[in-house]
């Protein structure tokens, strides 16, 4: 068994910007709409783990994540698998994954022994990641603002998940579902800078804060 | 704007990458000679026509892409993973003309 | 208030309900919504709207579109001041204001007017020629522009903002007219994602101002359904008022979308401006044609317009432009304007056409009772400030004078090719349409109707179905029916006979804008510019803002005729982005203020923000530069006096400062050690588990490249640190060795920068702090020797705590997840209280890494060895490593390379500055030979109380106790210094390792 960690207190990078709240143009969301376009909330505390086997050890991976987390990574790449509510593996890189899910247990001592039966690396990254939640009829138009990935439903519905720029900081976003609404992985430096991109942003389409 | 099909990820803008640098040459061996790793070091053939090259996907997934360009033309002529001959095969597909 | 006395009762696009009031040079108007500026000037008869840019020559109104040369106003007024806005594109909206340029004083009584008197002292080239000698242009230029004007700009900060939308498509059709929304409609159809821009604030495109009929129905039917059914299309994008003005690699097009340029104010929240970057699959061009003009004598005077335009401004903004016009026209298009004009109640006096024979259009006029006076030209027109005639020349060559206050001339059309060319295809001549037409484009770009030269609205229409299916089959698209062709009520049209200039006395305008005549081109021929790009920049042919739009193809023409060579053996025409105009801040879109570049904040950011921290950028990220305390301020003495209370504090007792910026790289696997081996100049697989070691990268030329320390924290598990400015740099660099050089490598590297919070604490009381501050840990000399590694936590915060030292101190560094910085930061300052730790900076940082002789950027600057660093003796000869091979050779073991040293000042107060030049003569005549530089400098070192630098000197420490000097000629600085060792405080490093 994994020793398991105390989790301490954790300080959200957006502690001094986060106000919950309506904003901007209210109404945008079509006639006889007086809602927001868009909504927008961190989601933190997050667990972040990322884990990396050799290339060519993909199904020894994903086996040795479903049995700690009862999970497979999804086929192919850029592709996620599983929920937003519960942990989901996001394809990062050839042979390399992010495991996330809420806080709520040590994730990285769950994951660290599975991934060393086959020599693949176990790295926490759950302080290095904030990560963003975008939702709503605009927030398509509000990654196009800063984001050249192509985000149409056709390509990028839930699932999916790429890494690019957006407002020239690294993410890895991921469609959750056909709101749309997205999950948006930044390094946790950049995120109070991103926070205020997104805001300015969202202005134009009415955004709640929550 | 140059687009990039990344072997994992697809095509994305060239701003998500990094150029590395020339894919043609070969690192020598570590007891090669002075000249030879002078030659490596310094000396790049810029040719006008397809180019091998390699582009990290930084904003991605991190690869290192190789990449055949046109230079004179900016054209894209294929993409692979720096263990794959891309060369080779586009000139025997004839894509070389075709995308000069 | 002037009466829109030239405005029909009825028809156009306009709305008689809703009257916009605005403001042409200091005089109100009316217009109506739906107008531009220059139809509603038009519509109240106003002809003189500017002065030509050299020889000040009263300008009116000559087209309905962008390519307008003439009408260029000052926009809107103050902040939002808006030069050389072409009168033709601006939608009217109530309030809005616009003033002439190129004249003083007034528009009517211009002073520069005399400029035109003695043009003949204004030839082609008269600049360079005059103004290039003594003194130069540089001095002649402030003159000749404030007489040329070019309107006026602001310095006032822009009050609006603009963005940026990225955007992806299968097809992009550019131009929203009949063959473009036919082409949209067919790749709607079939279910491909479709992007269908369009220039003005309406579909139709040059339907707009027809009197065409599709399927027996005014075609502004068909244009309705065909947008009605676009617009249902989920996706469809439509986006109007936006203009593609560049086609760039990759078949990526950039689109200047005005999403307010038509209102007063933007709304609060809405950008003025959006550029979009659209990366398409295929492009449908479907850009139309712009119509060309003539070169006669004074053909330039207000209320000579293009056929088309006068067409436009009747059937789509119901005004006549002229009560009686004489149409002037080299092919059918100019009768179609001629029974327009009739019909819309101008009295037409002839149709003019050099053609000898005509076709059925010819019977149209005739039988619409207009007269044409077949094989006849216009030899001049007549009134300085608005037409009041034109001499027509016959046949036999008699001149007759026909009174008109509007000459519409059409001298053929130019498909418009402008966005074909930025990949560096080249127009191609074709003779029998007497036009260039789209070079080879590629399979990425398909051009559709008048803009590949074709003619008819039917066959417009059909063509943007073809090639719209053509694009369709290129991306897999199944095959599904076409829509039917439309039925038009078109006449046959006979052929266009090319005339480009009339012989005759006068100035004959070829480019309006840049005031370029023929007999300008003749010169240039005459002169030896007999390339159409010598051409250009001698005359500036075409160097306007519209590009020679309206006359690039008759000035090559007439170059051709001067030559006596068909047009195709002279060259070929071609246009660079952008279109038509983009200002600037569109391409700054919202990376302006808060939004210029992304900021990088460590987890510790708001205590720093929170304590007096003033910061420094180093890259992205913020880092504190020195901490002010109450009642200090941001002036020079203050902030000496916190650096050096830091420095000194520290050295006395303890500091502590913020190092989250330090690149972090976790790197696992059992070739770990292999690995670093090869990266580092040093060995690692000695390496002990819980052990740290310095080490230093090279490039692959030999010279340093980046330093840190790595340290073992399990049997294959490694973590490296690096300096923060080559965190990424370096990250990459291994991606390269492990995915390009040796990828047999077993080794997983991810970036933890961002994971990890870290801080470094100093000073002689760091150990008595630190047991502090870590929960029952022994951190005795025993149990944490110097390099030593622990894991443990602190206040219940899982910690690495590793012995290394930057500042030469006793010095521990803490490193805890990032979201806990604050809390195991905050749990220091309070622990470490009673014994007066004290958070220090960069600058602090700084003074104490030069009192220790400790390398950083300044001295990695990419030019020094190991050697040239003081650093040869970690060289290992034991085992190959990066920039191994190429450290070897001569210049770089040449023993008199400029290497490390110490330089304190002679008169122990004056400050060497960092980048002034060593030499050994102060009073040697320049140019001087250089022994080196200083890399470094601190103003002052409070442990010993006078400045100190380091620096790269030839000979280096062969020179110790010697004085050279430090000379900085911007600053007039020359300091007499003395070379030491350069470590200038406990050089045995005591109390590092005590």
């Amino acid at each position: 068994m994994a020793e398991t960690r105390t989790l301490p207190p954790r300080r959200s990078a957006l502690v001094s910007a986060l106000k919950p709240g309506t904003f901007g143009t209210l109404g945008s969301d079509g006639p006889g709409s007086d809602g927001p376009g868009v909504t927008l909330s961190e989601r933190h505390p997050m667990s972040v783990v990322q884990v990396e086997g050799r290339i060519g050890q993909e199904a020894a991976l994903g086996d040795a994540l479903e049995t700690a987390i009862g999970i497979h990574p999804a086929d192919g790449f850029n592709r996620v698998s599983g929920d937003e509510d519960g942990p989901r593996i996001l394809w990062v890189g050839p042979c390399r994954w992010y495991v996330a899910e809420p806080e709520s247990r040590d994730l990285y001592g769950a994951l660290r022994p599975a991934m060393g039966k086959f020599g693949g690396a176990t790295v926490d990254l759950s302080s290095g990641r904030t990560v963003f939640r975008l939702s709503g009829h605009d927030a398509r138009r509000v990654l196009a603002k800063g984001c050249s990935l192509d985000t149409h439903s056709s390509t990028f519905g839930p699932g999916a998940c790429g890494q690019t720029g957006l407002f020239h900081v690294s993410v890895l976003i991921a469609c959750v579902d056909e709101a749309p609404t997205y999950e948006i992985y930044a390094a946790r430096g950049y995120a109070l800078s991103l926070w205020e991109s997104l805001v300015d942003a969202s202005m134009e389409y009415g955004l709640r804060v929550d | 704007m140059i687009i990039i099909d990344c072997p994992y990820c697809g095509p994305r803008d060239h701003a998500e990458f990094t150029y590395v640098g020339d894919a043609a040459r070969t690192r020598p061996a570590e007891d090669a000679s002075q000249a030879t790793w002078f030659d490596y070091v310094y000396l790049r053939d810029n040719p006008r026509g397809p180019h091998l090259e390699y582009w990290q996907h930084s904003s991605g997934c991190r690869a290192m892409v190789k990449v055949l360009r046109d230079t004179s033309s900016h054209r894209v002529l294929a993409c692979g993973l720096p263990a794959d001959q891309l060369e080779a095969e586009q000139l025997e597909a004839g894509h070389l003309e075709a995308g000069q | 208030m002037s009466a829109q006395d030239r405005r029909l009762p009825q028809g156009g696009e306009v709305d008689r309900s809703t009257p916009m009031r605005f403001r042409f040079d200091d005089r109100d108007y009316q217009g109506l919504a739906g107008d531009t500026l220059a139809s509603a000037l038009l519509a109240n008869d106003v002809r003189l709207v500017g002065r030509s840019f050299k020889y000040h020559r009263p300008r009116g109104i000559f087209s309905a579109g962008p390519e307008e040369p003439n009408a260029l106003v000052e926009l809107r007024t103050g902040a939002r001041i808006e030069p050389n806005t072409r009168a033709t594109t601006i939608e009217l909206y109530d309030g809005l204001e616009a003033a002439s340029q190129h004249r003083w004083p007034s528009l009517r009584w211009d002073v520069g007017e005399v400029n035109n008197l003695v043009s003949d002292f204004l030839p082609a080239g008269f600049y360079y020629k005059t103004f290039m000698g003594w003194p130069g242009w540089m001095f002649w230029e402030h003159f000749i522009r404030k007489a040329a004007g070019m309107g006026r700009g602001t310095l006032d900060p822009d009050p609006d903002s603009y963005d940026k939308m990225n955007a992806h498509c299968d097809v992009l059709v550019i131009g929203g007219g009949p063959a473009g929304l036919s082409a949209a409609l067919v790749a709607g159809r079939s279910g491909a994602r479709v992007i269908l821009v369009e220039e003005t604030d309406g579909f139709g495109g040059r339907l707009r101002g027809e009197r065409e009929t599709i399927d027996d129905k005014p075609a502004r039917h068909w244009v309705a359904s065909t947008l009605a059914e676009l617009d249902g299309m989920g996706d469809v994008t439509l986006l109007r008022r936006t203009t593609a003005f560049g086609r760039y690699d990759g078949n990526v097009v950039a689109a200047l979308e005005r999403r307010a340029d038509h209102l007063a104010e933007p709304p609060e929240h809405i950008s003025r401006q959006r550029l979009w970057t659209i990366r398409a699959r295929r492009i449908v061009l479907a850009a139309g044609g712009i119509e060309r003009h003539i070169a006669f004598a004074d053909n330039d005077r207000p209320g000579v317009m293009l056929a088309g335009a006068a067409r436009t401004y009747l059937n789509r903004f119901a005004v006549q432009v002229g009560k009686i016009a004489t149409v002037f026209a080299n092919n059918d298009d100019g009768y179609r304007t001629a029974l327009d004009l009739a019909a819309g109640g101008v009295e037409i006096n002839a149709i003019v056409d050099p053609r000898e024979h005509g076709g059925t259009w010819r019977q149209k006029a005739e039988t619409a009772g207009i007269d044409v006076f077949a094989g006849a030209v216009v030899s001049r027109a007549h009134g300085r400030l608005g037409l009041v005639g034109v001499d027509v020349r016959d046949a036999s060559g008699k001149n007759r004078f026909l009174a008109s206050d509007l000459l519409a001339v059409s001298g053929g059309w130019n498909p418009n090719v402008h966005l074909t060319c930025h990949l560096g295809a080249k127009p191609v001549w074709d003779n029998a349409l007497a036009t260039f037409l789209p070079g080879d484009t590629g399979p990425d770009m398909r051009v559709a109707g008048s803009a590949r030269g074709l003619a008819g609205l039917g066959t417009c229409i059909t063509d943007g179905y073809a090639q719209a299916r053509a694009a369709l089959d290129d991306l897999g698209y199944s095959k599904s029916a076409l829509p039917d062709v439309p039925v038009t009520d078109e006449p046959q049209e006979e052929p266009v006979q090319a005339l480009w200039q009339v012989p005759g006395k006068g100035m004959r305008f070829v480019d309006y804008q840049d005031d370029v005549k023929v007999s300008d081109i003749a010169l240039a021929n005459r002169e030896g510019y007999q390339s159409v790009e010598h051409l250009k920049r001698y005359t500036t042919l075409g160097m306007g803002t519209d590009q020679g739009k309206t006359a690039n193809v008759i000035g090559l023409a007439v170059l051709a005729e001067e030559r006596g060579l068909p047009i195709d053996k002279v060259g070929t025409t071609t246009f660079r982005p952008p279109y038509t105009p983009v200002t600037f801040g569109a391409f700054v879109g919202r990376e302006t203020g808060l939004h210029y570049q992304p900021l990088r904040r460590s987890a510790m950011h708001d205590w720093h923000v929170a304590n007096g921290a003033t910061f420094v950028n180093a890259g992205h990220w913020l880092r504190p530069q020195y901490y002010l305390r109450d009642g200090e301020s941001d002036v020079k003495a203050d902030i000496d006096r916190a650096i050096t209370r830091e420095v000194t504090e520290t050295r006395g007792g303890g500091g502590i400062v913020d190092v989250s910026t330090l690149g972090k790289i976790d790197l696992q696997g059992p070739d770990t050690a292999e690995l670093l081996n090869r990266l580092y100049i040093n060995g690692w697989k000695t390496l002990a588990v819980g052990k740290a070691r310095y080490g230093l990268m090279l490039r692959e030329d030999g010279h340093v490249w980046d330093d840190g320390t790595t340290s073992r924290l399990g049997e294959n598990h490694y973590f490296m640190t690096t300096t923060t400015a080559n965190a990424g740099p370096v990250m990459s660099h291994i991606e390269y060795a492990l995915q390009v050089l040796w990828p047999d490598l077993d080794v997983k590297a991810v970036s933890v920068t961002e994971h990890w919070a870290a801080m470094a604490i100093a000073g002689p009381k760091s150990r008595e702090a630190l047991a502090a501050v870590l929960d029952d840990v022994d951190v005795s000399n025993d149990a944490l020797p110097f390099m030593g590694v622990v894991e443990c936590t602190l206040a219940g915060i899982p910690a690495r705590v590793f012995r290394i030292s930057f500042s030469g101190e006793l010095a521990y560094e803490i490193n805890v997840a990032a979201d806990c910085g604050e809390a195991a930061w905050e749990h220091v300052m309070r622990t470490g209280a009673p014994l007066g730790i004290l958070p220090y900076g960069t600058e602090a940082m700084g003074i104490m890494r030069i009192e220790k002789g400790h390398v950083a950027g300044p001295e990695l600057d990419g030019r020094t060895t190991p050697a040239d660093l003081g650093l040869g003796r970690m060289v290992s000869s034991k085992k190959p490593f990066l920039g191994a091979p190429m450290l070897t050779r001569e210049g770089l073991t040449d023993t008199d390379r400029p290497s490390l040293v110490g330089l304190v000042p002679v008169d122990g107060k004056s400050r060497p500055r960092a980048g002034a030049v060593l030499i050994a003569d102060p009073k040697a005549v320049p140019p001087v030979d250089k022994l080196g530089h200083v890399t470094s400098s601190a103003y002052l070192s409070p442990n010993l109380d006078h400045p100190i630098a380091l620096g790269l000197l030839e000979g280096g420490m062969a020179r110790e106790g010697e004085t050279v000097w430090a000379a900085f000629p911007l600053r007039d600085e020359m300091i007499e210094v003395r070379v030491t060792g350069p470590v200038f405080l406990d050089p045995d490093g005591e109390r590092m390792h005590g």
